[in-house]
């Protein structure tokens, strides 16, 4: 006997019985024979069930406009009210924090763990942000505030939040960790095990791109440090991808932006001259105006790795004063410590030695001896040229103090060490000057690569 | 760092009604995609909630929202998608691993079977008539095709797919009658 033969088509019910494995054996096996024989009455009733999101979804589907209104009205309803509900925990979440702070790590995850009232969206959320906020000055904190984050993050109840959401935050916190991590210490397996234990929490989150651009964007700062730049390189295209998704051009900006650094740091200056080109076009000069000087600034470093050092210098006034009036007095000392840099190439030493000297001072009373010490080096170097013999001497004297307070590594100091021994012998030459800014360069990059 | 930063303070529904704002646009995409009314509602609740939750970081609300709904949308129609592939594949393995049914019925199911296989590009056929001529499992499959473990289960759920659009969509080839 032939099941075609003999069964009748099957209905849109029996066919959804079908796909929800309760029909009946014989049943199914009839089902199953109508589709093998490409029955064309069975094969209609089946398409409606074909479930792409392409033009080729047969017109039986099409949804009745009145009845999604009322769905789509229903859910504006039902997530407002879940939001209010979920509202109150916002306003306590700053007191939870303080509270939670003033217990020692450990004994945060302790009261994580055991109090419900810890496990909340929002001040996993404010956590997450206070931890960030530290990466610059308190490395440890930054660690510290993350590994809390963290542990709320593993105690978020699906049911309250949807289990989507809670991977998301899982997601988030690990990533936060994992840079916390690469900041604060060096090790980097770690910190490649927290990217892809965020990653992997993400791949069952709601596929939110800001999720994924921030996992993304750790990665692509440990590339970095790790000065792999052609691979920081391919995650800055598809950090660019998903901040275009959402139509946000901070992170475009600041996407091209380090899309910039990676070009540069590939000797690539032509296109990264274009990407920080393009930085500044995102960037909003009033809400990304940090931003927008930081790209200025490496655009004209960029100028004068390009030999362009005339248009780098008309560009020094424009930042100057965008640095002045966001009152980045750091930012502005820099900026004349590269002016100087610039005279010294082009034999201007007596602008050299002012601005050195100025941009010196400025570094030693903001107490930043890394860059004091290295802009002394800038000083020591006009005055050779200058055949000052005597004062480069004295200049010899108060390196080391300032190199002291850098918190330098013991490489460092023993080149410092050896450089001051040059200038007090007279032995010192602009090459010998040269060696050292350079290896001091490195040192920096690598520190500063640490901190992202 | 390009890390996200929140961008001002949380939305206060009951203030600006701001998701309603949203509403026609959110059921332009849902009509779209073709999502029933009775399975939207579950759907654009959950990127609503979440855009409600992180609207802080959000710079562009329309577009975030619009990429939520949609995924949503999509992840729904992949989720329907299989199970139509999983139905369909488990219905023919148990047809080739029954002993018990009329073997003329069962013979014709196999001819069946094998014309539309081999209306599959190559490789998909190659694939297909391990699995339901020999009963492989997927990493017998790609030790045999060459295939990594971890990717046949992905090239396997192609090759279902294209059988499955031969069984949905192709004419019956003038047998209606026999029915």
């Amino acid at each position: 006997m032939n099941t075609r033969q003999e069964s009748a088509h099957f209905t849109p019910d029996e066919f959804e019985s079908f796909l929800g494995e309760k029909l009946e054996s014989d049943r199914k096996r009839e089902v199953l024979a109508h589709l093998l024989a490409e029955c064309s009455v069975c094969q209609e009733i089946a398409q409606r069930f074909w479930s792409t999101p392409t033009a080729d979804r047969p017109r039986s589907q099409a949804c009745n406009v009145a009845d999604v209104e009322r769905s789509v009205q229903s859910a504006i309803d039902r997530a407002e009210e879940r939001y209010r509900r979920l509202a109150g925990e916002r306003g306590e979440a700053p007191v939870l924090l303080e509270e939670l702070l003033s217990h020692p790590p450990l004994r945060r995850q302790m009261l994580i763990r055991h109090r419900r009232r810890y496990q909340t969206w929002a001040l996993c959320e404010l956590l997450v942000d206070r931890a960030h906020a530290n990466r610059f000055d308190d490395p440890r904190q930054y660690e510290e505030l993350a590994e809390t984050a963290r542990c709320i993050a593993f105690t978020l109840d699906p049911e309250v939040y949807g289990a989507e959401l809670v991977c998301d935050m899982r997601g988030r916190t690990l990533a936060y960790l994992a840079n916390a991590k690469r900041v604060h210490t060096s090790d980097l397996p770690q910190v490649e095990t927290l990217l892809q234990q965020a990653a992997a929490e993400l791949a069952n989150g709601t596929g939110d791109p800001l999720e994924l651009f921030a996992v993304l964007a750790f990665e692509r700062a440990l590339r970095m440090r790790q000065r792999m730049f052609e691979e920081a390189l391919a995650l800055c295209i598809r950090q660019q991808a998903l901040a275009e998704r959402v139509n946000d051009r901070k992170l475009i900006g600041k996407t091209q932006q380090d899309t910039g650094f990676a070009l540069r740091s590939l000797g690539r200056f032509e296109e990264a001259l274009h990407a920080f080109l393009r930085a500044e076009e995102s960037l909003d000069p009033v809400d990304d105006a940090r931003s927008l000087s930081a790209v200025r600034f490496n655009r004209i470093g960029t100028l004068d790795d390009l030999g362009r050092r005339a248009e780098a210098l008309e560009e020094m006034e424009p930042l100057r004063g965008l640095l002045a009036e966001l009152g980045d007095r750091l930012n502005l000392l820099r900026l004349r410590r590269m002016e100087g840099e610039f005279a010294l190439s082009l034999d201007q030493y007596e602008l050299a030695e002012a601005c050195f000297r100025e941009s010196r001072n400025g570094f030693i009373a903001l107490d930043i001896g890394w860059e004091a010490a290295e802009v002394s080096l800038y000083l020591a170097q006009v005055l050779l040229l200058t055949g000052r013999i005597h004062e480069s001497k004295e200049l010899a004297e108060q390196i080391l103090p300032i190199f002291r307070s850098a918190s330098l590594t013991t490489e460092a100091i023993a080149a410092i060490l050896l450089f001051r021994e040059a200038l007090l012998t007279e032995s010192a030459s602009v090459q010998l000057i040269q060696r050292t800014l350079e290896f001091l360069s490195d040192e920096q990059q690598r520190k500063s690569a640490q901190r992202g | 760092m390009a890390a996200i930063q929140r961008t001002g303070p949380a939305p206060q529904p009951e203030h600006d009604g701001l998701l309603t704002a949203k509403r026609s646009r959110l059921v332009a995409i849902v009509l779209k995609f073709g999502i029933p009314a009775q399975d939207a509602e579950d759907l654009v609740q959950q990127a609503l909630l979440a855009y409600l939750l992180k609207a802080d970081r959000i710079r562009d609300p329309d577009a975030w929202l619009a990429g939520a709904v949609r995924r949503e949308c999509l992840q729904y129609l992949r989720a329907r998608q299989r199970r139509l592939y999983d139905a369909i594949d488990g219905a023919l393995l148990e047809v080739i691993a029954d002993p018990q049914p009329p073997k003329q019925e069962k013979d014709q199911m196999l001819r069946d079977l094998d014309s539309a296989i081999g209306r599959t590009p190559n490789r998909c056929q190659r694939l297909l008539e391990l699995r339901y001529g020999f009963g492989f499992e997927n990493r017998e499959i790609a030790s045999k095709l060459g295939y990594q473990v971890s990717s046949v289960r992905k090239v396997a759920t192609r090759c279902l797919a294209v059988l499955c659009r031969q069984l949905l969509f192709t004419s019956d080839r003038g047998q209606g009658a026999r029915l």
